[in-house]
């Protein structure tokens, strides 16, 4: 008996010096490397790299220092923009009055006509070359937009899929890269067109008082606007029920797993079932983290441009105001038809931002199966 | 206040001399609406002076281009100068040389405009 308790334990000793040591299996890691996270840090937009530095998604855990970053930047980077937009309107506002002094002058000449047209030439020949500059602005953000997208939006599908929502995800990555393509498509090969030829009709229409040309104008202002409207309702529409459809599918199918494998294993079918949530929970946090990055990387490509746009917007607006009340009403018409491009602009860029934002937080809202 | 008194008081008195002699001698009366038309422009460029030094240093605070404002100031004189060169043929019965006056100034205020419209023209076609 001796014996035998000898050569066990010997028996025993032997296994446990010849075999390897066991360690834990790094589900965090392989779950990064899964949704692509890595690929996601390294491809922020530069305008994030200026206005946070390096963000990873260990940052994420600490959105208020983020959005501190982003107000620091925004500040600091917006008062030549404003200095400069302020200048544009002062310089409106002269060459205005110096239309209004000529108009007042030369009223009852047979001059007065092609004075008051130089005056309306001159007011056009300014704002378009401050509009142009605003136009490139609009459209490196839509650009910068885009190639984010194509890195963020698979990373998403990759990360809420990881944590139970397999239907919802890819239902919602679909849905918006279609939505978000498309209106970009369009964006830049009909309504930039038409933002153009609005710009065309509408200073032509005001220069040489045609109703013909400032009601065309006035038709391309209201497909502008009904067009943008109804992407935005019906992008929010088709996600919304996509969300309640799908996410009840995942949830059931969820709870249909869990139940079957509880009852199936005996003994340790709950502890498998427990692991499974608890790796499902790390998913929803990793997706979450995603969804903070992506949102943390939209804003810092869309704050300078929304600014930008928004404070030409309004200083136009108010210089056509101010110039109404002492010129002819077609300088402060035309003043505020430049005022509307920026505002198409601003849609422009709001929509597509829009959709991204939209589609990133109702990924991350979606129910936690863990 | 006084300047606009006096230019007030040579207007008045030369249609009244106009319109007195004018039954008996037209010409001299032609001479003297245009002496009178000459006089008061001058007196009304001592109110241009501060208006023109106010408008300099708006222009070079704001720092609008001479492109923009040139050719409004110049279709302004344009202007003004035709008004006062139509009425005076026209006071003298010369309608036509009036027409005449007033087209010629319609084309050089255009002529003046040439450097904005090709500025406008430009932009429009980046802008394209």
């Amino acid at each position: 008996m001796k014996k035998f308790l000898t050569l066990l334990a010997t028996v025993l000793v032997l296994f446990a010096a010849l075999s390897c040591s066991a360690s834990a299996y790094d589900v965090e890691a392989e779950q990064r490397e899964a949704c692509g996270a890595d690929e996601l840090e390294q491809s922020l937009p530069e305008e994030a790299y200026e206005a946070f530095g390096s963000l990873t998604l260990s940052d994420a855990a600490h959105p208020e220092s983020q959005l501190e970053k982003l107000w620091m930047f925004l500040t600091g980077s917006s008062q030549d923009m404003l200095v400069s937009a302020v200048r544009n309107a002062a310089l409106l506002l002269v060459i205005v009055f110096l239309t209004a002094l000529c108009a007042a002058v030369t009223e009852n000449s047979a001059c007065g006509a092609v004075t008051q047209m130089a005056g309306a030439v001159a007011v056009a020949a300014l704002s378009a070359e401050h509009v142009s500059s605003c136009v490139s602005v609009g459209c490196e953000a839509l650009w910068s937009l885009s190639d984010f997208s194509k890195i963020l939006l698979p990373s998403m599908c990759a990360a809420a899929s990881a944590s139970g929502a397999f239907t919802a995800a890819s239902a919602k990555y679909a849905a918006t890269a279609l939505f978000f393509d498309g209106l970009l498509s369009v964006e830049i090969k009909i309504l930039l067109p038409m933002l153009y030829a609005y710009a065309a009709l509408m200073i032509g229409g005001h220069t040489l008082e045609n109703d013909t040309l400032l009601s065309v104008a006035s038709l391309i202002k209201r497909i502008f606007k009904f067009f943008l409207i109804a992407v935005a309702t019906v992008f929010t529409f088709y996600l919304s029920v996509t969300g309640i459809l799908t996410g009840t599918a995942d949830e059931t199918a969820a709870k249909a797993a869990k139940t079957a494998v509880s009852t199936t294993l005996p003994v340790v079918g709950s502890i498998v079932s427990d692991a499974a949530s608890t790796v499902l929970s790390g998913a929803a946090m990793l997706r979450n983290g995603i969804g903070i990055l992506g949102l943390l990387g939209v804003l810092a490509v869309c704050a300078v441009p929304y600014l930008t746009l928004g404070v030409h917007y309004l200083l136009y607006k108010l210089a056509a105001g101010i110039a109404c009340t002492f010129t002819d009403k077609r300088i402060g018409n035309l003043i505020g038809g430049f005022g509307d491009l920026y505002a198409f602009l601003l849609g422009m860029t709001g929509v597509a931002s829009f959709i991204l934002f939209l589609s990133i937080v109702s990924s991350m809202k979606a129910v936690n199966l863990g | 206040m006084e300047l606009l008194f006096k230019v007030l008081l040579i207007g008045v008195t030369a249609s009244i001399l106009a319109v007195t002699v004018y039954k008996s001698v037209p010409g001299i009366s032609f001479v003297l609406s245009l002496a009178a038309a000459v006089l008061t422009l001058l007196i009304a460029m001592a109110f241009l002076e501060p208006l023109i030094d106010f408008l300099r240093e708006t222009i070079a605070l704001c720092g609008v281009s001479g492109v923009y404002t040139g050719p409004l100031l110049k279709c302004m004189a344009i202007s003004i100068l035709t008004m006062i060169g139509a009425n005076l043929c026209k006071d003298a019965g010369q309608g036509s040389t009036a027409s005449s006056i007033e087209i010629a100034g319609v084309v050089a205020a255009l002529y003046a405009a040439l450097p904005l419209l090709n500025t406008f023209l430009k932009m429009i076609g980046e802008l394209i």
